[in-house]
């Protein structure tokens, strides 16, 4: 599904973020991305959603060699995956059903059917009854929950997540892990970056451990 | 399952599997309403800004349009003028009426000249001394110093003053004539200030033109930077950057619209309040002008160009603008 080969990734003014990182990910693998805040998690989530580009080494999604892709093909790998981001990334000035259904809109699908898969994803995640309300009128673990029925909705084969508990208390992160945990066991692929490592181990799955932006754990070699 | 899924998932854009046809036009044709629409109820929802950008680009459209109008308009009555304009034929003085009456006789049948009008010795003399004041002082003359005078109406096909000319000069070679005065220099004078002020409409409607460009593409400029957070989401849900453009290119097409109807209103408006004074400048005349309006074509034109103006405003700055708006 996923595989790094020897990645490097240097920023001019920092220096060196990510350093010889080598690591697969198979297809419906449930991985959970660890390490101190700096130690390169975000940095390696942004090169899988090209948003950064590695500076040498080889990032191949889905048979994919993606660090050479060209502006154009972008939106199309970031198709392929659903995002869900520490800060939920909600759009403010639009309802719960449109915030969930804009990867669908953005893919051109039918309005019939857009409404259809944005019901079923608001399902899977319990805010059925919420589809008309704001994102502000929600608590934060309810925006989360629409932040990861947005990712879900175009049915992806790969969730990516960047701390999506990082903003909750203890009782509401492990109610989204869970969510995610259900995702994962009907085949979706997952990588979450998170530094919660109690809730880590009571989950259970794959450590890939990042320390000063190289891998200490659960890596190629 | 794979068959199943693509049966139901009808996604338009995907390059490989395979919505027919018919259900990508539908959803595309859906997709364009919805933006139109949309770009609608964003810009009424800051109807403030939305208004005086549509003001300032109706005003911006609406000089170049009253401009090009009031030529027009000057053309027309130049045409009218010229139509009118009569050439005096003054024969040799020691040639008597007789010569002048066959003379006039003879010009009717001219393919050039519609109508000729006699002004015996006799008449001349007698409006001479009705009109000039110096009644008293001819009448110590004790012969008519008069010549016979033609006057000769060119027909309405003389529109141009080379024309009017070449008939002049063709009358200048006849064997009695003496003088032929018209005044030519007035309708060279006009004609070149016309084509003057039809030349300024142009460049006047170009600089504006690019005014309008700018004035939009200001607007989407700012647009974007107010909706920078969404456009950021958007690309990280794989967005493209046509897919982000569309809404802004439907704004600036509004801008266009909007404006230009606006711009055809003010200049209606101008019309209306001018109407009055022209009626009154035409009875002291005693012309038949009539103040003409923009045409349906023009009106067309106008309503088009801005448009494509609001279009092309916008696109610009957002190619340049969508580059440089990156996720992080």
């Amino acid at each position: 599904m996923l595989e790094f080969k020897e990645v490097h990734k240097r920023y001019p003014e920092f220096g060196e973020a990510l350093s010889d990182v080598s690591f697969h990910v198979a297809r419906g693998e449930r991985v959970f991305l660890t390490g101190h805040s700096g130690a390169g998690k975000s940095t390696l989530l942004k090169l899988v959603a090209v948003i950064e580009r590695a500076s040498r080494g080889q990032i191949l999604l889905d048979g994919q060699n993606i660090t050479r892709a060209s502006h154009r093909e972008i939106p199309f790998i970031r198709r392929k995956l659903g995002l869900v981001f520490q800060d939920y990334r909600l759009l403010q000035d639009r309802t719960v059903f449109e915030n969930v259904a804009l990867p669908l809109v953005i893919a051109g699908f039918h309005p019939a059917e857009v409404s259809r898969r944005v019901r079923a994803a608001l399902g899977k995640v319990g805010l059925a009854a919420k589809e008309k309300r704001l994102p502000q009128s929600l608590s934060g673990g309810e925006q989360q929950r629409v932040g990861i029925a947005r990712a879900i909705v175009h049915k992806p084969a790969f969730i990516l997540a960047d701390e999506p508990t990082g903003n909750l208390d203890p009782d509401l992160a492990r109610e989204i892990m869970e969510i995610f945990v259900d995702f994962n066991e009907l085949g979706t692929t997952l990588l979450i970056a998170s530094h919660d490592l109690a809730l880590i181990s009571q989950i259970g799955g794959r450590v890939l451990r990042l320390q000063q932006g190289r891998l200490s754990e659960g890596g190629d070699r | 399952m794979k068959a199943r899924r693509r049966s139901i998932g009808k996604p338009t854009k995907r390059r490989r599997a395979g919505p027919s046809l018919q259900d990508r036009l539908h959803s595309y044709v859906v997709l364009q309403r919805q933006t139109l629409g949309e770009a609608l109820q964003r810009m009424w929802r800051t109807p403030f800004s939305m208004a005086m950008t549509i003001l300032v680009i109706a005003i911006t459209l609406a000089l170049p349009t009253s401009f090009h109008l009031l030529v027009k308009n000057l053309r027309a009555v130049g045409g009218d003028l010229e139509a009118t304009n009569e050439i005096s034929l003054y024969l040799k003085p020691e040639l008597p009426n007789e010569v002048g009456r066959k003379l006039a006789e003879r010009l009717k049948n001219h393919d050039q000249i519609a109508e000729t009008r006699l002004v015996t010795k006799e008449t001349g003399l007698a409006d001479l001394k009705s009109y000039s004041g110096f009644g008293e002082v001819l009448a110590t003359l004790n012969f008519n110093p008069l010549p016979v005078v033609i006057g000769i109406r060119p027909k309405d096909s003389l529109t141009r003053p080379e024309q009017v000319e070449k008939l002049v000069a063709e009358l200048k070679t006849l064997p009695e004539a003496d003088l032929v005065q018209v005044d030519t220099q007035w309708m060279h004078r006009l004609h070149a200030i016309l084509r003057v002020a039809e030349r300024s409409v142009v460049v006047l409607g170009v600089l504006l033109g690019c005014a309008v460009l700018f004035i939009v593409g200001n607007t989407i400029r700012l647009e974007l930077y107010n909706r920078r957070e969404e456009i950021i989401v958007q690309k990280l849900l794989g967005a493209t950057d046509r897919f982000i453009r569309r809404p802004f290119l439907y704004t600036g097409f509004w801008f266009g619209f909007f404006g230009s109807v606006l711009a055809w209103i003010i200049v209606a408006l101008m019309l209306l309040v001018v109407r009055a004074p022209i009626r009154e400048l035409n009875a002291l005349y005693g012309g038949d002008f009539s103040l003409a309006f923009l045409s349906f074509f023009e009106s067309l034109f106008l309503i088009g160009v801005a448009c494509l103006l609001g279009v092309t405003g916008s696109f610009v700055v957002l190619v340049y603008h969508l580059r440089r708006l990156r996720p992080d």
